[in-house]
């Protein structure tokens, strides 16, 4: 009958099984692998500088995040992909009805579909990340998971996944342009330099909208409220912005308080380069840029601020 | 991962290729709670990361679901080390002290505090699931873990065919799992993890529990290439529950207990200090422990009864006297009690060998699969002489379970709320076999 081995013994037994004295290994991979360069890891740092250089180390899941993004939409659908194009278009299609057929919206010389579908591109660039940006950090983990992955480049992501909707968007109101072209044989947008403008409009509100995005996606992991809140106060926003009509069709006395809006002059900078129609004035301008710097400054602060312990509460 | 990053300036002693100093990683931390003046402004707000259920946000179910993967507990406290080539370094005892200093190591978490230097690439030979981050399988699962762990870009391009050469994929169609289904589809992608790890050009691997996870033909593959890769020069770290499972790659080891690295050495010598720690702590269990389970069933679990009933018996090893408060419980899976039968009175016993039974009577019980689970519930009686009372005496619990997935165990169907209805109808039997 076989006995039971000492702890004395399973230890001499052990030290005996391990080979590879050190003398034995080949001086040149040995020397190829002392050459190598050397990486660290090191406790999380705080700051702006920091969480800049989450984004650029990052940067390589970038796709991933918006690939999530974007099956997120059709995910547990019966239509599944074709809701990707179907949403766009309806949404389209029902505004563009009630605006301009109901209630009988002027849009100038031209169509009013087509005023209105390229006048929406840019805004739907802002909705789209402001509605994601609110979700940004509680769908942070289901994108990773198992480990620690840093969170700006997440939200930044959404500018991917924002760029898609503008691309579905754009797809639509060029489909209006053609129709109106074999429909009517007038081709109501023709390609100018002024297209470098609406560019700008675009960046602006994708600008504007990552700032808000900031400011909502740590807040509502502590309260849900702030994305039911601000989802009211993005559709009141939508009102107030010269997007269904132009600038000049609303009451004189009201033209300045619609200037004083930050995303009128990037919207009125899309149609502009579109549509060729009127350029945002110097004091909508101005208006943007100052809003951008100072709340894009305090959205960093506070997405810096409330980030990590936010992801905590998940 | 903001936390690693290259660092021409940090220089590491000639001939190292890994050094890690005074690693920690603190205990899970309570949940954050709001600033204040954001409570005070908004008064009647609950703060709840979980909000309500409104049934439309699909992604935050998935979120919930995923909670408890992407939380990590335990700590680590102050571990020190540094390899060289041809190194192998063991890490055994508190398996969650060993397994987050392995996810340190591999950059799957910032450490709390110190620093992780590495000459060259760390490899993670971990379990698939652990880093599958993206809960698919095929290729498109190890682009992720790829860019997650920042990886060669051409890795999985210009090596695909060697990374497919060496997983032996045709293996895989001899498990016996249908083509196409998700089984045959993980134990494919499993191998090409592993593989493709193993042809990273690494300086140091992380080796998981001897290939946890794997199947056993490519664990041993991977075991000879890293033998092999060892003798050429490549650090390895591995953690495992006892020195016999890294004698194969370790000359020494570290040994873990409760969070602190409590002794470094000759594999041999930390082998010799781990058994007599556990001859220690085992004796110390016995005196401690007043009731244990002797016998359950027939292999270690609960026999398994039909829809006529039976009886289900465990024995009960009583080393001092006690009230013991005996229960029968019936659950379709862990958290998820249906059926809870107590014995309203205490059993009073002295110590010595008892054996327990229920008897569960026919047309309770329908077809399902269920947990049974027999507990006793022990505490010294007053006046009784005995160890003086602490937490562990005071309520001790004896549970056995039986999980039959291959047939019909126990099925009681009653309508919610009739629990308490059936403490009378089982007939609970207690004798003593011997004192």
């Amino acid at each position: 009958m076989a006995t039971a081995a000492t702890p004395e013994q399973e230890a001499v037994e052990l030290q005996d099984r391990r080979p590879v004295p050190a003398a034995a290994l080949d001086p040149a991979r040995r020397e190829h692998l002392l050459r190598g360069s050397v990486h660290v890891i090191e406790p999380w740092k705080s700051g702006v500088f920091h969480r800049l250089r989450d984004v650029w180390h990052d940067r390589g899941l970038l796709p991933y995040y918006t690939r999530c993004c974007i099956q997120r939409r059709y995910k547990n659908t019966w239509l599944g992909w074709i809701w990707l194009p179907l949403r766009p278009g309806l949404d389209m299609m029902s505004k563009a009805l009630f605006f301009g057929g109901f209630l009988g919206v002027s849009s100038g010389d031209r169509p009013y579909i087509i005023f209105f579908t390229f006048g929406s591109c840019g805004w739907v660039f802002f909705e789209s990340l402001t509605k994601w940006g609110a979700k940004g950090l509680r769908m942070s983990n289901t994108f990773i998971k198992g480990a620690y992955a840093p969170r700006l480049p997440r939200i930044l992501s959404l500018i991917g996944a924002a760029s898609f909707d503008l691309f579905l968007y754009t797809v639509v109101a060029i489909a209006a342009v053609f129709y109106y072209l074999f429909a009517r044989g007038t081709l109501y947008v023709t390609p100018s330099k002024e297209v470098l403008i609406a560019g700008l409009g675009i960046v602006l509100l994708g600008a504007w909208g990552i700032t808000i995005a900031l400011f909502t996606s740590p807040l509502s992991v502590y309260a849900r409220d702030v994305r039911y809140g601000f989802n009211y106060i993005t559709q009141f926003w939508y009102f107030l912005t010269p997007i269904a009509y132009p600038i000049s069709s609303l009451p004189p006395q009201y033209q300045p308080i619609a200037e004083a809006n930050p995303l009128t002059a990037p919207v009125e900078m899309v149609k502009y380069g579109f549509l060729q129609t009127a350029p945002p004035t110097t004091k909508s301008i101005a208006t943007c840029l100052l809003g951008l710097t100072v709340l894009g400054s305090i959205g960093l602060w506070t997405f810096m601020r409330f980030e990590r312990a936010a992801v905590q509460r998940l | 991962m903001s936390w690693t990053r290259f660092a021409s300036h940090v220089r590491l002693d000639e001939g190292v290729l890994l050094s890690v100093e005074g690693i920690s990683k603190g205990p899970k931390k309570p949940a954050a709670q709001p600033p204040q003046w954001m409570v005070r402004f908004l008064p009647g707000v609950t703060w709840s990361a979980e909000g309500r259920d409104d049934g439309e946000d699909f992604e935050d179910d998935d979120l919930m679901e995923q909670q408890e993967e992407t939380r990590r507990s335990g700590a680590l406290n102050e571990v020190s080390f540094q390899l060289s080539p041809g190194d192998g370094l063991g890490l055994l005892g508190d398996t969650n002290a060993t397994q987050i200093l392995m996810t340190l190591l591999a950059g799957l978490y910032p450490p709390s505090t110190g620093r992780v230097a590495i000459r060259g690439r760390i490899a993670p030979l971990f379990r698939f699931s652990q880093l599958n981050f993206s809960d698919g399988t095929g290729k498109s699962s190890l682009k992720v873990i790829s860019r997650f762990l920042h990886w060669p870009p051409d890795l999985l391009r210009k090596r695909w065919d060697e990374i497919v050469d060496f997983a032996h994929l045709d293996e895989v169609e001899e498990f016996g799992f249908p083509p196409k289904s998700v089984e045959y589809e993980e134990a494919r992608t499993k191998r090409l993890f592993l593989s493709s790890v193993m042809h990273l050009d690494a300086s140091v691997y992380l080796v998981f529990k001897a290939f946890a996870g794997s199947d056993t033909a490519m664990a041993e593959r991977c075991s000879d290439l890293l033998e092999q890769r060892q003798r050429e020069g490549c650090a390895i770290v591995q953690n495992g529950r006892d020195p016999e499972q890294v004698a194969r790659f370790c000359r020494e080891a570290i040994l873990f207990k409760e969070g602190q690295a409590i002794t470094r050495g000759r594999l041999g010598s930390v082998a010799t200090f781990m058994a007599e720690q556990r001859a220690q702590a085992e004796q110390k269990q016995q005196q401690r422990i007043p009731i244990r389970a002797l016998l359950v069933g027939k292999d270690g679990e609960l026999p398994i009864l039909g829809v006529d009933g039976g009886t289900l018996e465990i024995e009960l090893d009583v080393f001092q006297s006690l009230a013991v408060w005996l229960s029968l419980r019936f659950a379709y899976s862990e958290g998820h009690e249906h059926v809870k039968v107590d014995r309203l009175e205490p059993l009073d016993v002295t110590p010595g060998i008892y054996r327990v039974g229920v008897e569960v009577p026919p047309g309770l019980i329908d077809e399902g699969v269920y947990t049974a689970t027999l507990v006793a519930t022990g505490r010294p009686i007053e006046g009784e002489e005995g160890p003086p009372p602490s937490k562990e005496l005071l309520t001790f619990e004896v549970a056995s379970e039986t999980d039959s997935q291959s047939g019909p165990v126990f099925g009681v169907v009653p309508d919610g709320g009739q629990q308490a209805a059936y403490p009378r109808d089982v007939e609970w039997r207690v004798h003593r076999v011997e004192t």
